[in-house]
Parts: structure tokens; sequence; C-alpha cells
């Protein structure tokens, strides 16, 4: 309930609520820092709002402002103004994922140095390493309460998880288990446990599923030292004459223009949204955009190597009671390029239920064929395919200058083309999934093309050298040292890992460094 | 048949349903046999609503629906007209032009034309927004989700977790 002055220069301005705003914000409260939130969504009540309907809460969570789209990826067909499916609510995309809390491989940091130069990547290694990132993924894991992890029990498995887990055995898959779930398997933290609702993608109506909406953001709240700004649309970020950041211009919830002044400006935004705050801050003095003197804003982009694959049976499946990413097969998330391909890929179930399952099942499809899959509902299984895909710099969010949304500012541009080691590795996830199965008797199996993107990285990546990248090993921007990162974008590269645990860990750790250097007066 | 719909649909309007989910009274036991139902459109014409609806069926056939479920489609749509005249003339002018493909109108073609017929419109704005329209209204129809064994919301019968969240019973043994 604290209110910040719009003229207090010493707060903290973060923009975005999500895994990286949100987390940041409570670590930063909790260390006696002030904070003012700034959400572009709604403030949502879990409990009242949210319903176990596909659409209705598609409508109510998805960030839906015009963006545009192009290259050769099929969502630029399919849904040409939805090149992600990302949230604008408080608490940003952590309402709707699904839970899957991985660490990132020893090699996934060193991406180049593993793999070598591959043609057309733009590969680079991390400036940090797993062990610089361990003590805080112990930290992420216990704050969200993830399976597996601190002695909490995994989840049950349910009838989706089984018919993966029955397949992957028949292969001889040896890494297979129900996951490590920031998903309470037992009450914990003041949430309830997992009833196996489903609906993990609508916002979890028991609250058993961490989201930043009612566990970071109230108690960052509690502290006194933190204020929420829902409904708060940020144009743009100001700096003063010395090139020190200084404050961000919004719309408020009113629809009046306000400036709030700011001692540092965190900006955790998502992939897309992040790199166009920047690009739209653009000044006589950052001709390009702030904290673009690499010319690595938005450059990039990326959205991982998915696909889903569909096992019909039979028999019934039921895939869509219990929660939607109930388990795992890590056993292809090695780096082993035998098999064709750099970096790998993790296979998750996944369902959807039938109003979102004829969405995308086929984008476009229409006649007897595709229904004939539908009338199948029943007696299918699926998973969903993680793979590392590869940054590229013509992978990128651009300003569309020819589009512009309700204030009057050029829209994103999303650029994407499969690299051929995406390519490749998707064909291989593709039949690997297929095989899994076929292996315990599916009748047929459907390859699904990607969904709109639900993770997004690396557009404002973080490198050892200026040259190479925009943010420093924490997150700081190079040019700026009071404008910081605090998302995904910062991602050097995409891994093959769900990103939210490792964009956790990352705002803990950048906690630290922004309370220290406060108190050391160097910013 | 007029008076019905009206009484029907005054009923619809006091219960607060949708357009959509008026088949919902069939399910529930109010029956409706399908030659009581028309569909009830404002602003399109009733050929081009018969003709649309036939059109949403052949996009997306399950024998197990019945007509209603795609006159619900249609229906969904011409509300929309009602704030929206280029979707109307778009709808109207995309009939005619699936009439104009060959001496018959597309609603009296055999089964095999109709589907010649559509093929021939594939790439136009009236197939797409129908197209995009239809595969969003009728599997949102929460009435047919038992059709094809989907249960719908959990929460109000507190998820599967006592309800058969893993009661499969096929699989190989391991």
């Amino acid at each position: 309930m604290t209110k910040f002055n719009l003229n207090d220069d010493s707060v903290v301005v973060i923009i975005g609520s999500g895994a990286g705003g949100g987390t940041l914000s409570n670590e930063l409260a909790q260390n006696g820092i002030k904070v003012v939130c700034l959400e572009a969504g709604k403030l949502l009540d879990f409990n009242k709002d949210f319903v176990n309907k596909e659409w209705e809460m598609f409508s109510k969570e998805a960030w839906l402002d015009k963006r545009t789209t192009s290259g050769e990826w099929r969502v630029a067909k399919d849904f040409p103004n939805l090149p992600a499916w990302i949230c604008k609510t408080v608490g940003g995309s952590t309402l709707h994922w699904a839970g899957a809390s991985l660490r990132f491989q020893e090699h996934e940091f060193k991406a180049l140095s593993q793999y070598g130069h591959v043609e057309g990547a733009n590969l680079l290694d991390w400036p940090i390493t797993l062990k610089d990132l361990e003590p805080y993924y112990d930290k992420a894991e216990y704050k969200m309460g993830v399976t597996r992890t601190n002695g909490i029990p995994g989840l049950p498995g349910n009838n989706n998880y089984r018919v993966m887990e029955a397949g992957a055995k028949e292969l001889g898959y040896k890494e297979v288990h129900t996951g490590r779930m920031a998903i309470n398997s037992q009450p914990r933290d003041g949430r309830a446990a997992c009833r196996q609702l489903g609906f993990c993608f609508q916002g979890c109506k028991m609250g058993a599923k961490w989201s930043t909406l009612y566990t970071e953001i109230p108690k960052a709240d509690s502290t006194g030292n933190f204020e929420l700004r829902p409904e708060a649309h940020v144009l743009k970020i100001t700096h003063n004459k010395a090139g020190k950041v200084d404050g961000v211009v919004y719309i408020d919830a009113n629809g009046q223009q306000q400036q709030q002044k700011a001692r540092i400006v965190c900006v955790a935004g998502n992939s897309i949204e992040s790199p166009r705050l920047l690009l739209n801050s653009a000044s006589a003095m950052f001709k390009n955009g702030l904290a673009n003197s690499s010319g690595q804003v938005g450059k990039n982009y990326m959205r991982h190597v998915t696909g889903s694959v569909y096992g019909v049976f039979e028999k019934p499946v039921n895939m869509h009671r219990g929660t939607t990413m109930a388990g795992i097969i890590q056993d292809e998330a090695k780096h082993k390029p035998s098999r064709g391909f750099v970096g790998g890929y993790e296979m998750e179930t996944l369902s959807l239920g039938l109003p979102f399952l004829a969405a995308f099942l086929n984008p476009g499809s229409w006649g007897k064929e595709f229904t004939a899959d539908l009338d199948d509902y029943e007696n299918m299984a699926g998973m969903w395919i993680v793979g590392e895909d590869l940054p590229q710099e013509s992978n990128r969010i651009t300003l569309n200058h020819n589009e512009k949304d309700q204030y009057g500012l050029p829209v994103a541009n999303v650029h994407v083309d499969d690299h051929p080691n995406d390519i490749a590795m998707r064909n291989h996830a593709y039949q690997q999934g297929s095989a899994v199965y076929e292996s315990i008797g599916a009748l047929r199996t459907i390859k699904v093309p990607p969904y709109p993107s639900t993770h997004n990285m690396g557009t404002n990546r973080m490198s050892e050298k200026a040259s190479d990248g925009v943010v420093n090993k924490w997150g700081q921007s190079h040019d700026i040292d009071n404008l910081f990162v605090s998302d995904g974008s910062q991602f050097t590269t995409s891994a093959a890992e769900n990103p939210t645990l490792t964009i956790v860990a990352l705002a803990i750790r950048q906690a630290e460094y922004i309370a220290a250097q406060m108190q050391a007066n160097n910013i | 048949m007029t008076n019905q719909n009206l009484s029907r649909r005054g009923f619809l309007k006091a219960s607060g349903l949708t357009a959509a989910s008026a088949v919902a009274l069939t399910l529930s036991g109010l029956s409706i046999s399908t030659n009581s139902w028309a569909m009830s459109l404002t602003k399109i014409d009733t050929h081009t609503g018969k003709s649309l609806s036939r059109l949403c069926r052949v996009l997306y056939p399950h024998t197990s629906l019945d007509e209603m479920y795609y006159d619900a489609c249609v229906e969904a749509l011409d509300e929309q007209t009602k704030t929206d005249n280029d979707l109307l003339t778009l709808l109207t002018l995309g009939v005619k032009a699936l009439d104009s493909t060959s001496n018959s109108a597309f609603i009296d073609l055999p089964s095999e034309s109709q589907l010649a017929a559509i093929k021939q419109i594939e790439e136009t704005p009236f197939f797409n927004k129908v197209r995009g329209h239809v595969v969003v209204a009728l599997y949102n129809n929460e009435k047919i989700w038992s059709t094809f064994g989907y249960q719908g919301p959990s929460y109000p019968f507190g998820g599967y977790l006592e309800r058969g969240f893993n009661d499969i019973n096929w699989l190989p043994n391991h």
C-alpha cells in the first residue's frame, strides 16, 4: 500500500512484474530498497478471476497489443500478429507457465567453446558459469518450492505422463520422471497442494503453481518498500545529460501520461517488449536506442526449437486430466553432435483442451482428415519438444515504423528463420517423440508445428565484452551503469531448458549486486 | 415457428446465455427437435446464413454433431455484423462467390462438389475469416465437449486428483 512520489528520484523502477521483474522487486524490497514496479497489464485475483476455460483466459491474460512478424517461420503465416503467447498481467508469464524448473547444464553456458563456430549462428559463451549460478539456483528452487529439490516430493504421474513413461522405457530411455516443477506437491509457503486440475496454462486457480502474482508481489508489498502500479504502460526510459537514466515516461491506468523519476531502471518486459522499449527510447545522445552501442539490442532472438507430437491410441488416455507438463524425458538433452546437430532437447508432456487443440494442432487446416484427428481427442497423448535454438543476428526484434500501437509508438516486428541446426534437431525430436508413442502401440502420431512462442530469449544478451552484447554478467548494461535488464532477454544462449528458473536465479543474483552497488554509491 | 423462436430466445436472454450456447437447452432436457430449430439471424439473410452453416460443416465435419452447432457459429458471426458492416458485405459477397463457382447454388450442390467449390475460394479473405471463426467458435462450444471426451472445467469438481487423473489401465507393464 506504500505510495512513492513521481519526483522521488531515489527509487528503483522495475518495468514488468513477471519471473524477472516480480522476483527482483521482492528481493530488493526485502533488502530495504524502495521499488516502484510498473506493470502494463491488469491485476487479477487468481481465485476470483481465473477460469478453467482456454479462450476466456487467453483473452484475460495474453499480451494482445499488436505485433508483426516476418521470416520463414510458420507462425508468421498462421499467427501474423501473435508471434508470442505471453501474458500482459501482474505476474506476467508466470500466470500461464507450466511450472517446469530445470537448471541449465554446465556446457550450455559455454556454447561457443563447446560447440565450436557454427556457420550462420552468433554463438557466444555466457560471461558466467554454472558454478556462478548454482547458489542462486538453490535459492530460486527453495523460493519456488520446486519438486525433487529441498526434500519436496515429485508430483504423481497422470495419464499423459504414464503413456510417455511407458513408451520411454520401451525405448530404453533412463532419465524419465514427473519433472522438477514449481507446483506444490504438498502445501507450502501458504499455498495449497496441486489437485490435478489441468489448466496450468490458464493460471492456477488453486495457487499451487508458483507465480509472482501471489508470491513475490504480495511479499514485496508487505515490506512497505514497494509500490505496484498495474496498467502502467512504459513508453520511454529517459536519461540526463551525463548519459545516466533518470526515469520513465508511462501511461497510467487512467490513460494519463506520467513521469516517474528513478535512481535505477530495470527492464523486465520479456524478450520482445524489453528491446522494443530500449529502441523506442532513442535520443539525441543514444541515436540507436539505449544500451545499444554494440548494435545487439533486439538481435539474437531465440524461442527454443519446439514442436509437439501427439500419439493416437486405440483406447482412452484422457490427457487433459491433471497437470499440463506432467513429466519429462531428459536423455536427449545432452550435447551429442553424432545426432547431426549441436545442443540437445527435452521432451515434456503437454496437453491442450479441445478448444486450443483445434486451433493449434495444424493451424489453417480443415476438412475430414483434420477433424478425424480431433474425433480421437480422448485417445491422445501429447508431448512438447524444448530444445536449444541457435542465436542468429538476423532473428531479431525491430521497430515497425509502419504500424503504431495504441500510444502511437512503432510496434515490434519479430523476424525468425530457422537455422539448419534447429531444423535437424526438430526432425530428430519428432522422430524420437513418435517412436515413444509407437513403441507402445500408437495407431498414428501427429507432428505439430511450433505454437506462438512461449519461451522468448536473447534480445539483450549478456556478454563479457561490450562489443558482443548489451549487458554484463550482472544484467547491467555495458553502456549505462544504472540501467539493467532483468528478464530472459539477457540470455546469451537458450540452452535446452525452460527459461523461468534461470530468469529467477539471475534476478536473485542481480538484486544482490544492485544492493551492493547502491550501498557503495557506485550507482 | 417464429413465436417458438422468440420465446426460446427470450428465455436465453433472461438466463444470460449466449447465442452460441443456445444448444444447452437440448442437452439439459428442454428438448428442441432439429426441425424446430432455426437459425435466428438479424443482419445476415437466410440464404447466406444457411450457406455459411453448410460451409462451416464442410470445413469441420463431425458426423456426431447436429446442424445446430454449426448454425450457432453463424449466429455468432451475425452478432458481429451488427457492429461490423464490412463483415456483413464480406460474408454476403463470399457466399455469392461460392454460388457462382458452378451452375447451382453452393447449398444445393452434392457434397463432393461443395468441397471443390470451397477449394476455389480457399485463399480469399472471406474463406480465412470464416475458417478462423469456426475453428474457435465450434470447438469452444462447451456443449460439444463431452462428444469428444473433453471434460471442461475441473475446478468446480475439485480437479482430477480423485477423479481419474491416473486411471489408465491398458499400458504394458514394466
